[in-house]
């Protein structure tokens, strides 16, 4: 019994002897609130309390996630794009139209991530935010299909407006109190029976939504034009982050009575989702993902395809998005490797003693070719 | 009288015209039998050479009417590239393939003596059939007579350098073969003489200021590592050379893997940076590709010093096909592409780094990898798959 006690006391005081030498080079996320505290090149650390508000376990890459289970942290490099977006977010005010925000880069380099770092700052800076966690979801796994009653034409798409009220519930619940105090512009009347009333909080039109889902479709598109008219009242700030955005102009897999695949602006959501980014509303932030899983073909292991906004977005797209500020994420940088390989090597994370070399630190550089997603793929088998 | 004779005969040779032999005869029968066979020879081989200057020339005219050129357009290089096309070989070795090339550079030289103002033979040693192999034994006998005698007079003496009374220095060399002596000398001698000129080049060596004969004695010593089979299967290791503008050294080297050709440039003092025909290593998806692609850089631990351009192009693209037939639209994969730019980054760094060949060589970079794809037989399905047999 004796000696085991002492060993397990001597880990415990070496993993607390790492964790100081971690958390000196780290910020919290308490720090993180004011907007002047990103510093581009630190590690940030996410509470897992807020990371699971903000159900950040299936919005980020599933491989990041996993380590999130593993290393029972979040911890994320706070790089030039985030800064870039949270100098945008500043800006921000009920005078100006929307400020449209494209996130744009190779394969791996870390949209995605960016995308959720600037969900956690807009959480932060108590935004509401609608968070969408891909587009093509809406055009290309539609489980049921419903005609809308309200245009004629329009297909709604009761499973996904669901779980989009849901995940906005979820995440909104920092500001749940201020959306309570917000009312609706006027009468809705969802069918024969159901109905909200004017003057009456619009957490019930998501309440509707959620507990009837053939109205759910319709409760987004009431819900994004309240939330649209209340942040040019300036009562709130919104940050719209939608993930592989380019897909609301790419192909569905979505058919139609007569067999013909129907083009997503006949698809209600996607339609909800369009107008949100238009920038006829002020007060707000629209970030998208340019995405290159839309066209390309993933059976293709050779070929190289452009991944600029103008070929993911194509034509009709891209003068939608017009003017937007473009943000590219790149490769690592070694100073940037070099942060997460310490991180990796103080959590144990690199176990074997090559990884642990200095020639296996470059190595791993090298052999991910500086992409942060190989970067990790490699780190976690090394 | 024997003068008379081999003035005629020296000058029958000189004009070499098969005419005069029988003029000559008479007389030439006289002087003994070695000349004689030795004129035979010559007028024999200029005949020959006549003949098949005369049917090159017929064959390159044939040649161009076939190839519908004109017979000035068809020059040696013309004249390779239509022998590739009416001849079409898949035998590896180059030797082994259809050549048409002029006599003067194809067919053995025939060699000639030289002859002075009376007819006689040049040099004294003419008379000992292998006048050069002896003249070299002679020059060595010469030269351990002088480094003795200089040995003598200096040593002790602080007037000369002390290194130059020391035997030569040979080590990590050895005595050139029997072959390439006889190369080297244009003469044929017995392997009894080769070895006389070994004992005395090795007494010479071990004598003590034999130093001030270095250069001589290495003219017939050739390095270790050159005969012990260390030469590379592929192309060598490139020449350094350094850029004009940049004032960088780099290496190029041209190679393949299958069906794919790489011209891969290595430039000393880079960042690490890859461009594979404008793609660089994060395009590559596959580990595998990457690894492949790193792996010179790995072995030699250069990661990050060198920069690696390369530019691939399909081999059978570029090979003469029948004019009805369609090149085919192949290019390297996930992994010949990588191993054909490989091929040429470890070769090339081998040039820039030279401490890291060794380590390449034993891990097999700097070699070539000769396999191609089998062609598909006829009435197969496959190089090898049969259709399947089936009884009526």
């Amino acid at each position: 019994m004796k000696p085991c006690g002492r060993l397990v006391f001597q880990v415990a005081r070496r993993m607390g002897a790492c964790e100081q030498k971690i958390s000196s080079c780290r910020q919290f996320s308490s720090e993180a609130t004011a907007h002047d505290s990103i510093k581009v090149g630190t590690l940030c650390e996410m509470e897992l309390a807020v990371a699971k508000q903000l159900n950040m376990k299936s919005h980020l890459p599933a491989p990041l996630s996993k380590q999130m289970d593993t290393l029972g942290e979040i911890v994320t490099l706070i790089r030039e794009p985030i800064a870039e977006i949270a100098s945008c977010m500043r800006v921000v005010d009920k005078n100006l139209p929307n400020l449209r925000l494209v996130l744009w880069g190779a394969f791996g380099t870390g949209k995605t991530v960016t995308l959720n770092q600037a969900v956690h700052h807009a959480y932060s800076n108590k935004w509401a935010i609608v968070h969408l966690r891909s587009a093509m979801e809406l055009t290309r796994r539609v489980k049921e299909i419903e005609m809308s009653s309200f245009v004629s034409g329009r297909i709604n798409d009761p499973s996904n407006a669901v779980a989009i009220l849901q995940n906005f519930k979820q995440q909104n619940q920092h500001i749940w109190k201020i959306l309570g105090e917000l009312l609706t512009e006027k009468d809705y009347e969802w069918s024969k029976s159901e109905r909200t009333l004017k003057s009456k909080p619009i957490t019930e039109i998501i309440e509707m939504g959620i507990s009837a889902p053939f109205l759910a479709s319709d409760c987004v598109g009431a819900l994004f034009r309240e939330l649209r008219r209340h942040a040019k009242d300036d009562k709130l700030r919104v940050l719209v982050a939608i993930d592989d955005a380019n897909s609301l102009w790419g192909k569905t897999l979505v058919k139609r009575a007569d067999r013909t695949y129907a083009p997503p602006s006949d698809l209600t959501l996607v339609v909800h989702f369009r107008r949100m980014i238009s920038n006829d509303w002020t007060n707000g932030c629209v970030l998208m993902v340019a995405d290159k899983k839309e066209v390309a073909d993933a059976r293709d292991e050779l070929g190289v395809s452009r991944h600029t906004p103008l070929e993911l977005f194509g034509e009709e797209g891209f003068e939608f998005v017009e003017p937007f500020v473009p943000i590219e994420t790149t490769n690592y940088t070694e100073s940037e490797t070099d942060a997460l390989y310490n991180y990796y090597v103080n959590k144990n994370w690199l176990a074997s003693k090559a990884a642990r070399s200095e020639e296996g630190r470059k190595q791993l550089m090298h052999l991910s070719a500086f992409n942060p997603y190989y970067y990790e793929r490699l780190c976690a088998f090394n | 009288m024997l003068r008379i004779a081999l003035t005629r005969s020296s000058r029958a040779m000189s004009i070499a015209s098969p005419s005069s032999v029988p003029d000559n005869e008479a007389s030439v029968r006289k002087i003994g039998k070695a000349l004689e066979t030795y004129l035979k020879n010559s007028q024999q081989h200029v005949a020959m050479m006549e003949k098949h200057r005369a049917e090159f020339e017929t064959g390159r005219r044939h040649l161009a009417k076939m190839m519908s050129l004109d017979i000035h357009e068809l020059d040696q290089e013309a004249i390779d590239r239509a022998i590739q096309y009416l001849f079409p070989s898949g035998l590896t070795d180059p030797k082994a393939r259809p050549v048409m090339r002029p006599p003067d550079e194809v067919l053995p030289k025939f060699q000639r003596f030289t002859f002075d103002e009376e007819g006689k033979p040049e040099g004294t040693r003419f008379f000992t059939l292998n006048p050069k192999i002896y003249g070299l034994m002679s020059e060595i006998g010469v030269k351990t007579q002088s480094v003795m005698k200089f040995y003598d007079e200096h040593v002790g003496s602080r007037s000369v350098n002390k290194n130059d009374l020391e035997p030569a220095n040979l080590s990590g060399s050895q005595w050139i073969t029997a072959d390439k002596m006889k190369k080297k000398l244009s003469e044929k001698f017995s392997n009894e003489l080769y070895a006389q000129v070994i004992i005395a080049f090795e007494h010479l060596a071990s004598l003590p200021g034999s130093a001030i004969e270095q250069k001589f004695l290495s003219e017939f010593r050739e390095p270790m590592t050159a005969s012990t089979g260390s030469k590379l299967f592929g192309p060598a290791i490139p020449e350094v050379q350094i850029c004009a503008e940049t004032n960088r050294r780099f290496a190029e080297v041209t190679t393949h893997c299958k069906d794919t050709r790489a011209t891969v440039r290595v430039i000393d003092a880079g960042k690490g940076k890859y461009d594979i025909d404008g793609l660089q290593l994060h395009d590559f998806r596959h580990l595998q590709a990457r690894e492949i692609l790193l792996a010179p850089m790995i072995i030699s631990q250069t990661l990050g010093r060198f920069d690696v351009k390369a530019t691939t192009s399909c081999i059978s693209n570029s090979l003469p096909e029948a004019p009805n037939r369609e090149p085919l639209k192949r290019s390297g994969g996930m992994s010949a592409l990588p191993r054909a730019v490989r091929h040429g980054t470890a070769l090339c760094v081998a040039a820039l780094n030279p401490e890291s060949t060794e380590p390449l060589r034993l891990s097999g970079l700097l070699t070539l990898d000769p396999r191609k794809n089998e062609r598909s037989k006829v009435n197969q399905p496959g190089a090898r798959a049969k259709w399947i047999w089936k009884r009526r």
